[in-house]
């Protein structure tokens, strides 16, 4: 009896390992993807990117991207098409880059992002870009640089989160504010550089809850969002014009007070966003860096002038395309929740006027 | 029972904890968010505090009679016919217990690790570890919910990790779930925090100088399985938004997929196989119990290693035979009102009883 309990015992634990294993040395494990809507425009074309190691005559292992192209009219379809092709499967869990096609993604955002969050098999941390065009052109490049476009994008969006000239726009991250009704999107967009034939950085495109709003906020100003966000970088920010042209600063401690104030008679609401920069300001002109000691010098009055002008034209656009960025209806919500109550849940963006104020001051010269 | 073959105080400690925290930790966030919202928190502390009445009211009674078993007990109150009948009670309560946590700990498993394994499979490996482990003592079992203990520590830090993407205004505002609704939370997170129930049993078969010895460790077992469920509870609660979090069934483990450190892409792989470990450890306490219940209802006729194997054969069948999400929510409808009498009607019913026969029991 006792050896029969036995090997039952045994059968099922080495059985429960038999039906779910992977032979890994079969599978495609795809690092980039990219979707776009098809020629005809009444299905969806995908790529899946994936390292192939090549053995050579030395017997040296060398690696290529294998691309892995699919029609289908949805998703599932898509994927089904794909798996069948692959001999060994696609495993999708090291899935980090989805690039979208920028016209696909204003009519199936929504749908593309709620797959990839509750397919079982595929990583939530994957990061969601756009790009303006095909994504089947832009992660055709081919040029001596790129020998490796995956890798290459790979690189690109993971030096840009880290630097924080991108947002990082993970699939959790993105399915989370896309259902929070006090909160919109901006993810990444990027254009393959004619002349180089490199990607170009051309900022974050705005999202209105599931929507693609179609505009698109420039780097500087992204970089300048993504301080009222909260999030300091490591981005050396140039100034490009006036008094201070060439000179540039480094971003090292943001603080931001937000005031809310009652909805007035046209039912407006008014929000202070009271944002203070300390900075590490950068300069090859000796005479600024005199003028620059002590406090409330002329260049941090030029510096503040500036990025509050700036600031003043970002929460605009984002005004103009209904774009939540910062969570200030999510604000709202948690701390002024009658306030909430009297604003139209779907457009109380368009209720609200923002006046932001922008406070540099440097910490240090260089 | 052999003074030298019981627990001590400290070990009942673990024993109680480790009863506690099982398949609750994947299944409570959505049990409780629906009814009480972003207040499933403060649920989840009145439930604590609900369990600690219940756990005060079984102190009260075992402790007059500290040289008997709990089966010796019913006898004293109740009566020899009662007596076992409140056995079959106890024993056909911990069998539901069982099969509900086995059918979790497959159905987890399938979708989340092992979608292709066959769901019985998966089953059959829980109830082979019953049947092993089952036909021990306590004492043997002891070392095994000491060890999985040191995961607790493990697995706070290992869902700390949320905090480097939450959102603390998802909390917030507090005071937009009725009260209604909280106390609709409540009621789950009682019956989530089960586990407390067993001090009843193994009251009995801990050695301790005062009885005061025990109420500390079962209050601080019972306080530290809330706070568990409590911190769980907050974290899910500050990684989701509302609109997104009734999408998931189970938030916790959708979470521990969204973490990167980067040596892994699927925590959550990781973070369910720290959870097996701990709802193992809570249905090898139940199955336990069961089987020394079903032993004490045949007046100890019957060897031990035949009624684990009987026991975990039924276990298996049942648990398979709930196939589907409705069959163990009728399953799980019944072990509610069956719990509520095993839980609640009982252990008040005996401390009342206790109550007339105060001096019977000193005697004793």
């Amino acid at each position: 009896m006792k050896k029969l309990i036995g090997l039952i015992a045994l059968s099922s634990f080495f059985l429960a390992g038999c039906y779910d294993n992977v032979v890994f040395k079969d599978a495609k494990i795809p690092t980039v993807m990219g979707i776009e809507n098809d020629d005809d425009g009444d299905g969806f074309h995908s790529l899946f990117i994936m390292h192939t190691p090549i053995g050579t005559s030395q017997g040296i292992q060398e690696a290529a991207t294998e691309i892995i192209s699919s029609d289908g009219d949805d998703f599932l379809e898509l994927f089904t098409n794909v798996e069948q092709k692959a001999s060994g499967g696609v495993d999708l869990s090291k899935l980090y880059v989805s690039v979208l096609d920028d016209d696909y993604a204003k009519t199936h955002f929504e749908e593309f992002i709620n797959q990839l969050t509750f397919a079982q098999r595929t990583s939530s941390t994957g990061q969601i870009v756009f790009v303006d065009g095909k994504p089947s052109d832009a992660l055709a490049i081919r040029d001596d640089m790129v020998p490796l476009v995956d890798d290459y994008v790979t690189e690109l969006i993971r030096s840009g989160i880290g630097q924080n000239f991108i947002p990082d726009t993970n699939i959790a991250k993105v399915h989370r504010i896309m259902l929070d009704e006090g909160q919109d999107n901006i993810i990444p967009t990027f254009e393959v550089s004619k002349q180089k034939d490199l990607w170009r950085t051309l900022g974050v495109s705005l999202m209105n809850g599931t929507e693609n709003t179609g505009t698109t906020l420039s780097p500087e100003k992204t970089e300048l969002l993504m301080a009222f966000m909260g999030d300091v970088g490591k981005t050396y920010w140039n100034i490009e014009s006036g008094d201070l042209e060439g000179d540039g600063i480094l971003v090292k401690e943001v603080r931001l007070d937000k005031t809310f104030g009652e909805i007035d008679e046209n039912g407006v609401l008014q929000v202070d966003l009271d944002l203070e920069l300390g900075v590490l300001y950068r300069s090859f002109n000796g005479t600024t860096i005199a003028k620059l000691n002590g406090e409330g010098s002329e260049q941090e009055e030029i510096l503040s002038e500036m990025y509050t002008e700036l600031a003043n034209e970002v929460f605009g656009t984002l005004y103009k395309a209904n774009c939540d960025a910062l969570g200030i209806g999510r604000d709202l919500i948690a701390y002024h929740p009658e306030t909430w109550k009297q604003l139209d849940e779907k457009n109380y963006y368009t209720s609200v006027s923002i006046n932001p104020n922008v406070q540099v001051n440097v910490l240090k010269t260089n | 029972m052999n003074d030298n073959r019981k627990i001590t105080p400290f070990h009942l400690y673990f024993v109680l904890l480790q009863t506690q925290l099982g398949i609750g930790i994947v299944t409570m966030q959505q049990a409780i968010l629906a009814p009480a919202g972003k207040s499933g928190w403060m649920s989840i502390l009145i439930g604590g505090l609900v369990a600690q009445l219940v756990i005060f009211i079984i102190w009260g009674t075992i402790k007059k009679f500290p040289n008997l078993s709990t089966s010796e007990v019913f006898t004293k109150l109740v009566g020899r016919g009662i007596g076992k009948f409140i056995n079959i009670i106890y024993a056909v309560f911990f069998f539901v217990v069982v099969v509900i946590s086995l059918y979790w700990m497959g159905d987890v498993m399938n979708f989340w690790i092992l979608p292709k394994t066959p769901f019985w499979l998966i089953v059959l490996v829980g109830a082979m570890l019953l049947l092993y482990t089952s036909r021990n003592d306590l004492r043997s079992h002891v070392s095994m919910f000491g060890i999985s203990t040191v995961l607790l520590p493990v697995l706070i830090l290992f869902f700390c990790q949320a905090f480097n993407a939450s959102d603390a205004r998802y909390l917030m505002p507090i005071t937009e779930v009725s009260a209604n609704g909280i106390l609709q939370g409540v009621f789950v997170a009682f019956f989530m925090l089960l586990g407390f129930e067993t001090l009843l049993f193994y009251m009995a078969e801990t050695k301790y100088e005062t009885p005061s010895n025990v109420l500390k460790v079962a209050t601080f077992a019972n306080l530290t399985a809330t706070l568990i469920y409590t911190f769980l509870m907050v974290v899910t609660l500050v990684s989701f938004s509302s609109n997104e979090l009734v999408l998931f069934n189970q938030p916790i483990v959708y979470l521990a997929r969204t973490f990167r450190i980067g040596i892994s892409d699927h925590y959550e792989v990781i973070f369910l196989g720290m959870w097996l470990w701990l709802v193992f450890t809570s249905m090898m306490s139940y199955s336990f119990l069961l089987t020394r219940r079903i032993q004490n209802i045949f007046n100890d006729r019957i060897s031990i290693s035949k009624i684990v194997s009987y026991t975990v054969a039924l276990l298996f069948f049942v648990t398979i035979g709930i196939n589907s999400s409705v069959k163990i929510m009728q399953f799980q409808t019944f072990a509610i009102w069956w719990g509520l009498i095993a839980v609640v009607a009982i252990p008040l019913l005996l401390f009342v009883i206790s109550l007339f026969k105060k001096k019977g029991a000193e005697q004793s």
